[in-house]
């Protein structure tokens, strides 16, 4: 029992760094590093264990990126179930990938939230003024998901190699 | 191969469905409002503390600075505010001369606007939108549609509003449109944000009208969600097309759109934000 409180404890305290690492404001030229902190939490959680985080959990944090970043109530949160769908699919394979080929990966998931999100901003009638900085950026999630998860490894206990 | 099993995807088909129709809801009807602004309200808490810590650096960095930069800051602000009393002696002597004016001419007087002053808590959380958030909201009598200013020009307006907090668009997203009138001459256009906080399109300005690069854009008034006056941009540059009726017009914003610290909400002085708390507080 008390290893199974320490699960949820770990993936709390998670949440709540990435939504502090949403709230930095950054000025116009650093736009290019503003990552979806919350959906690479939660992606990592739906790989390592997709039976402790449930889609109704990935639907909570959806909504606390909608609220946060006041987007419609909802928006965020149906592309985040989309991916982690998506996720939850493959996660077997994603897991056992070596971590190059692990954060392609969640870069192109990364990149499809993006793309949903595109559409649903065209459908209300938002448009996106630069989108090679708004697509530019899951790309650099190639770089920066090595790092994330041998962090977010922690919460885990295990520590994994590159 | 892993393949869902049922239980996830019902769940995934009715989670997607609640998505689906709380978004729709919230695009088309305010029934969601309240519950948006309780969760904002319960989620403004993260803002406080990345924003109390940017502050603590600041100071820290500021307690460093040698005696010799303060003075000259010190200096600087003294300089800045001597010119602002000089202008606001003018202003003052003009605003009689205004009155007086209109009483000969029979005509209204102008409103008086009342401001109240807000800090920024955050800037820009989606790259799409050029919004701030600001930390006033419903308790101090912030409304929907309310003009926000800094020191220089119009800001934007507010956009949604919290408890304790409210998000303003700024003038230059590019979802927003603001009537505006060349100080000049007084011809009518419409000022509409490109998503840089560097340049405002000018619209349906046809290509034999008076414009110069350099004039200035103040509010027109007009549709009577901003007040009549306030400086919002400066043309810097017109380009003319031969098969195009209208110029294609870009301009630079006055307020400091994205450096701005503490801004100001405009009340008329008609809906004090004092005396509508209280009057509220009464109803209750």
């Amino acid at each position: 029992m008390i290893n199974r409180q320490k699960y949820y404890f770990n993936i709390y305290i998670s949440i709540t760094i990435a939504i502090l690492l949403t709230t930095i404001p950054l000025s116009d030229y650093f736009l290019i590093v503003e990552f979806d902190w919350i959906v690479l939490v939660v992606l990592f959680w739906l790989i390592i264990y997709p039976e402790k985080f449930s889609l109704i959990s990935v639907w909570v944090c959806g909504i606390i990126i909608d609220v946060m970043s006041g987007n419609l109530l909802g928006q965020n949160a149906f592309s985040l179930l989309v991916v982690s769908f998506m996720s939850i699919i493959a996660h077997r394979q994603i897991k056992t990938m070596p971590l190059l080929q692990q954060s392609i990966i969640i870069s192109f998931l990364v990149f499809v939230y993006r793309l949903i999100n595109l559409w649903l901003n065209g459908i209300i009638g938002i448009q996106t003024p630069d989108m090679l900085v708004y697509f530019l950026n899951p790309l650099l999630l190639i770089l920066i998901w090595p790092l994330a998860f041998s962090s977010l490894s922690m919460f885990v206990g295990k520590t994994y190699k590159f | 191969m892993f393949i869902a099993d049922s239980k996830v995807k019902t769940k995934m088909f009715f989670l997607v469905l609640l998505s689906i129709v709380s978004m729709s809801f919230n695009h088309r009807t305010h029934y969601l409002d309240d519950l948006y602004a309780a969760l904002s309200t319960i989620f403004s808490p993260f803002q406080y503390v990345t924003n109390s810590s940017i502050d603590l650096t600041n100071f820290i960095i500021e307690s460093t600075y040698s005696n010799n930069k303060m003075r000259s800051i010190n200096n600087k602000l003294h300089q800045k505010n001597l010119k602002y009393a000089a202008s606001l002696q003018q202003y003052n002597n003009l605003l009689y001369e205004n009155s007086r004016l209109r009483k000969l001419l029979n005509t209204t007087t102008n409103i008086k606007y009342i401001t109240l002053v807000a800090d920024v808590i955050k800037s820009e959380q989606d790259p799409y939108r050029r919004q701030i958030i600001i930390n006033r909201g419903k308790n101090d009598g912030i409304f929907l549609g309310q003009t926000v200013i800094d020191e220089y020009g119009i800001l934007g307006q507010v956009s949604q509003v919290n408890f304790f907090t409210s998000r303003v668009v700024l003038i230059s997203d590019l979802s927003h449109l603001i009537p505006v009138k060349i100080v000049r001459n007084g011809l009518r256009s419409i000022a509409k944000g490109t998503g840089s906080s560097k340049i405002i399109e000018l619209l349906y300005i046809q290509n034999d009208s008076d414009v110069k690069v350099g004039d200035l854009l103040v509010a027109s008034g007009l549709g009577g969600k901003f007040p009549k006056g306030y400086p919002i941009a400066k043309i810097i540059s017109i380009k003319k097309k031969a098969s195009d009726p209208f110029y294609k017009i870009k301009s630079l914003p006055i307020a400091q759109l994205d450096k701005s610290q503490e801004v100001l909400l405009i009340f008329k002085s008609n809906e004090d934000p004092k005396q509508k708390t209280i009057t509220q507080r009464t109803k209750k």
